[in-house]
């Protein structure tokens, strides 16, 4: 396993009603376990605000730790998060309009890991081939980001997470700031990476159609507890548990536009 | 007659056109559905037919609310029909609700603009708004802050505000946008029940056609700021004639779950 979570927990505490009182805390996280395998096809963590999914993906990758239970790196607990880690695991983040610095260029963007994680090997030219292979032009490494769209902010995001050559790429929300034909497309090159890479993706979203075309497996999130786990196809064909099915049935749908249907 | 004539609405920024002659009605009672992708115009139509464009903005062409011209009214002719004759509900509920003041009275003063009713009239009806739009314990909820509020709690409190004048006409832009998918549905059909049992007519802003074919009865697709298909909304979506409503019909296809789908 690249990644192995064993009951997760994570707790804030809460601000004191009283000034005496006791320090009461919201359960973020209760007794979460996952593993992230090498190119097992892609983890969908689906969940509403309030699910702990931001907590899970923060743990996930080192960026808190957690109350209760263990976060593994190839069989290692992880302590705090070294180079090792941070070439493994990246992350593509929400809003392309707030992740990336506006006041560097594209190249410095992408670059930026493979320097701050002493990635061997000739860093422009592998600046080169990332641009090349998110679909962007080679002359995109001298502009700022102000100079392109969400979608191709999105790419260039995807472009310095997959630099440092990670075999886990989380994904936060990655397609949720973005139009709708513009997710098409970045959803299918998130789809193209991760199986030319043989990418592990984990995919933390509210919209099911990304995950049931990017994520062999789906894990719903409920109240800080993984309330169901399964084959992504399995789960949101036939849903066991009350809240997943509550949540499928909330997704807005078109309806049914064959010819004498209304 | 229309209750909203919009002609040759234009909307220009710096030299540029960001709205090119929109025409568009909205009949008393009736549902349209304002569709486009991110650009193309849409929240800009709705918001400077009601004279809410930015001020840098050039606006020309003519809206007519009951038969009266509005385009170029100055504010103070404007704001009594704003709540009155047109409710807007907007896409963050953080940001439209004043932070400093108590929901209960946010509903409250639009109730008393219109109808000049006392204090204590007004917050009871403030009381009974905030309990139509399912939110519960409504007279606790009334002395409650914005921040104290979930966001679709907010929301609710969002749209009992824009009903609180008892308008002719409520505009929804992008109201869910921000919202949880179970959320999402439940707002949806609060927004489906209160402009029905009110004869509200409803202009609905959206990116997403699913959500706009939930409320909307007609609808009309907007592409760098000019209308290209407009219909019934079962129609449009069976038969869509223009480029930019089969790639939007295309891009919901390649990206939304459908159940029959996964369970074949």
């Amino acid at each position: 396993m690249i990644l192995s979570a064993r009951d997760l927990e994570r707790r804030y505490p809460l601000p004191r009603t009283r000034l005496l009182g006791p320090r009461r805390y919201r359960e973020a996280l209760r007794g979460v376990s996952l593993d992230i395998g090498e190119g097992d096809g892609g983890t969908g963590i689906v969940g509403e605000s309030g699910s702990g999914k931001s907590t899970l993906v923060r743990l996930l990758l080192a960026l808190d730790r957690p109350d209760g239970g263990t976060l593994s790196h190839r069989g290692t607990p992880v302590v705090k998060a070294g180079r090792d880690f941070r070439r493994d695991v990246q992350v593509v983040l929400q809003d392309p309009f707030a992740s990336l610095d506006p006041r560097m260029r594209v190249g410095d963007i992408v670059a930026e890991p493979l320097e701050c994680l002493d990635v061997p090997g000739d860093h422009r030219a592998r600046v080169r081939e990332l641009l090349a292979a998110v679909g962007l032009a080679p002359g995109a490494v001298d502009r700022h980001p102000h100079q392109f769209s969400g979608g191709q902010r999105q790419r260039i995001a995807i472009a310095r997470a997959l630099a440092p050559g990670p075999r886990v790429l989380v994904g936060d929300e990655p397609l949720s700031a973005l139009d709708v034909a513009v997710r098409v497309q970045v959803m299918d090159l998130l789809r193209g990476l991760a199986n030319e890479l043989g990418l592990s993706l984990v995919l933390v979203s509210h919209d099911i159609g990304a995950v049931a075309r990017l994520c062999r497996r789906v894990v719903v999130l409920h109240e800080g507890r993984i309330v169901e786990c399964g084959d992504t196809a399995e789960v949101l064909g036939a849903p066991r548990d009350p809240y997943t099915r509550r949540l499928l049935a909330a997704v807005p749908r078109l309806p049914a536009a064959g010819p004498g249907e209304e | 007659m229309s209750l909203l004539e919009i002609t040759d609405l234009t909307v220009r920024f710096a030299g540029r056109t960001v709205v090119d002659r929109v025409s568009l009605s909205v009949a008393p009672g009736d549902r349209l559905g304002l569709i486009g992708s991110s650009g193309s115009g849409k929240s800009l139509t709705a918001l400077a037919a009601i004279g809410l464009a930015p001020d840098d903005a050039e606006v020309s062409g003519s809206v007519r609310l009951d038969g009266r011209e509005i385009l170029g009214l100055p504010d103070r002719e404007l704001a009594p029909l704003r709540g009155a004759r047109v409710g807007v509900v907007f896409q963050e509920p953080q940001t439209a609700l004043d932070p400093l003041m108590r929901v209960g009275r946010q509903v409250a003063g639009p109730v008393r603009r219109r109808t000049g009713v006392s204090r204590t009239t007004a917050a009871a009806r403030a009381v009974a708004l905030l309990s139509a739009v399912g939110l519960p314990e409504p007279e606790h909820l009334a002395r409650a802050y914005p921040h104290q509020l979930s966001g679709g709690q907010r929301q609710r409190v969002g749209i009992a505000v824009a009903l609180a004048g008892d308008p002719a006409l409520l505009i929804a832009d992008e109201p869910t946008t921000a919202l949880d998918v179970t959320v999402q549905a439940e707002i949806l059909g609060l927004l489906d029940r209160l402009v029905a049992e009110r004869g509200t007519a409803l202009l609905f802003i959206s990116h997403d056609l699913a959500v706009l074919a939930r409320v909307a009865r007609r609808i009309a697709v907007l592409a760098e700021g000019v209308v290209r298909e407009e219909g019934e909304v079962a129609q449009v979506l069976r038969e869509p004639a223009d480029p930019a409503t089969k790639s939007l019909l295309a891009a919901y296809r390649a990206s939304a779950w459908e159940p029959q789908e996964a369970r074949q």
